[in-house]
């Protein structure tokens, strides 16, 4: 009785790690958590690509930029929010990854601009994002259409 | 607020130049009236108590408005009277701060349940040139159907941010693209078309709908 209800928390344990790790992605010392895109009703106007960048590593990174096959052009941009304004800019210099740390990508904050979409992002789908970082180098992410 | 967002600010062309005293002049001129506007136009008021992300206060907030709505019917700030008012104002090329706004607006009504009824959510573009009466009608289609999403002319647009002390710019992004800078809070109006109260942009859903209820409640007794 004992081992069965070992082996079936084993099992779950393994069933939730698999979950886990079916949203993440690692190069180097970076892991990569929920990326997601927000749906859009039409192709003309762009989405935004959010993320959650680990970096596990001892020394720093920088996300430098990222470009998909779902649109024509992918920018990193940032949006700070003052005295109520929003106002949102690009990010040439990319996104500070410090050594031990944790950085967000998140709304009204940093945010990948998919502009040029070949179709509208449909919720539920997943659109392919392929990451640069500066010492990491490339890895493709799915973001989840949400 | 800056020369470049300014039309009138391009000189007229092919006209000889003023006298550099007279630039000088003007250009004072052009800088204390600039400061003392800064300082003297309320704005946006700022948000007693951000961390709450509501504020209840007076405030000269809100008025007149001609618009159409997402649908092309022609609509005025009458219409919505005897019942309250969610405004939001944005663009939809606008993708982080306005989606994420929408969506939270959809989820506290969704926490208003029955209550929501007496509430006319408004999206409102600060973008008339390209959001027209279409694109307004595909935006808002993304969020809760009761969103009703309003564009104008330019001169309609105008008035009605004006009216609700709403900042907006034009930010060029290169290759003929472009953003709004704008004013991202999210007005409660009464049924008399009255200021109520505003939410900050990345307040809780349900912390919206809270205080939503409360401030209902508490117009209610007081009226």
């Amino acid at each position: 009785m004992i081992s069965r209800r070992f082996t079936a928390f084993v099992a779950a344990s393994f069933l939730f790690a698999g979950a886990a790790l079916g949203q993440d992605f690692l190069v180097d010392d970076l892991v990569i958590t929920h990326p997601w895109a927000r749906a859009t009703a039409t192709p003309s106007v762009p989405s935004a690509g959010y993320l959650v960048i680990e970096n596990t590593g001892t020394e720093g990174d920088r996300l430098l930029g990222a470009n998909s096959s779902a649109a024509a052009r992918v920018e990193l941009h940032r949006t700070v929010i003052e005295d109520g304004i929003a106002r949102m800019r690009p990010a040439p210099d990319g996104v500070i990854l410090p050594a031990d740390a944790i950085v967000e990508l998140a709304p009204g904050g940093y945010h990948f601009m998919l502009m040029g979409l070949a179709l509208p992002l449909a919720a539920g789908t997943r659109v392919p994002l392929t990451l640069r970082f500066e010492r990491a180098g490339e890895v493709e992410v799915e973001l989840a259409v949400e | 607020m800056t020369a470049d967002d300014d039309p009138s600010a391009t000189p007229p062309p092919d006209r000889p130049g003023p006298r550099p005293f007279v630039v000088i002049v003007v250009a004072i001129a052009a800088v204390v009236v600039g400061v003392a506007a800064w300082f003297l136009t309320p704005g946006p008021s700022e948000p007693p108590d951000q961390s709450a992300g509501m504020a209840l206060t007076e405030a000269d907030i809100g008025g007149l408005f001609q618009l159409t709505d997402h649908h092309g019917k022609r609509v005025s700030d009458d219409d919505f009277r005897g019942r309250y008012m969610l405004v939001f104002f944005g663009f939809t090329h606008c993708p982080d701060v306005c989606p994420s706004t929408l969506r939270d607006i959809s989820m506290a009504l969704d926490h208003l349940g029955d209550e929501a009824d007496a509430i006319q959510p408004l999206f409102i573009t600060v973008d008339p040139e390209r959001d027209d009466v279409e694109a307004m009608g595909d935006y808002v289609t993304a969020f809760d159907s009761r969103i009703l999403g309003l564009t104008g002319t330019r001169e309609e647009i105008d008035q009605t941010t004006a009216a609700y002390r709403i900042y907006s710019a034009r930010i060029p992004l290169g290759e003929g693209d472009y953003t709004m800078d704008h004013s991202a809070f999210t007005y409660l109006m009464g049924r008399k078309g009255e200021y109520l109260a505003h939410f900050s942009f990345g307040v809780d859903p349900e912390e919206m709908a809270e205080g939503i209820e409360y401030t209902i409640e508490t117009w209610d007794h007081e009226s």
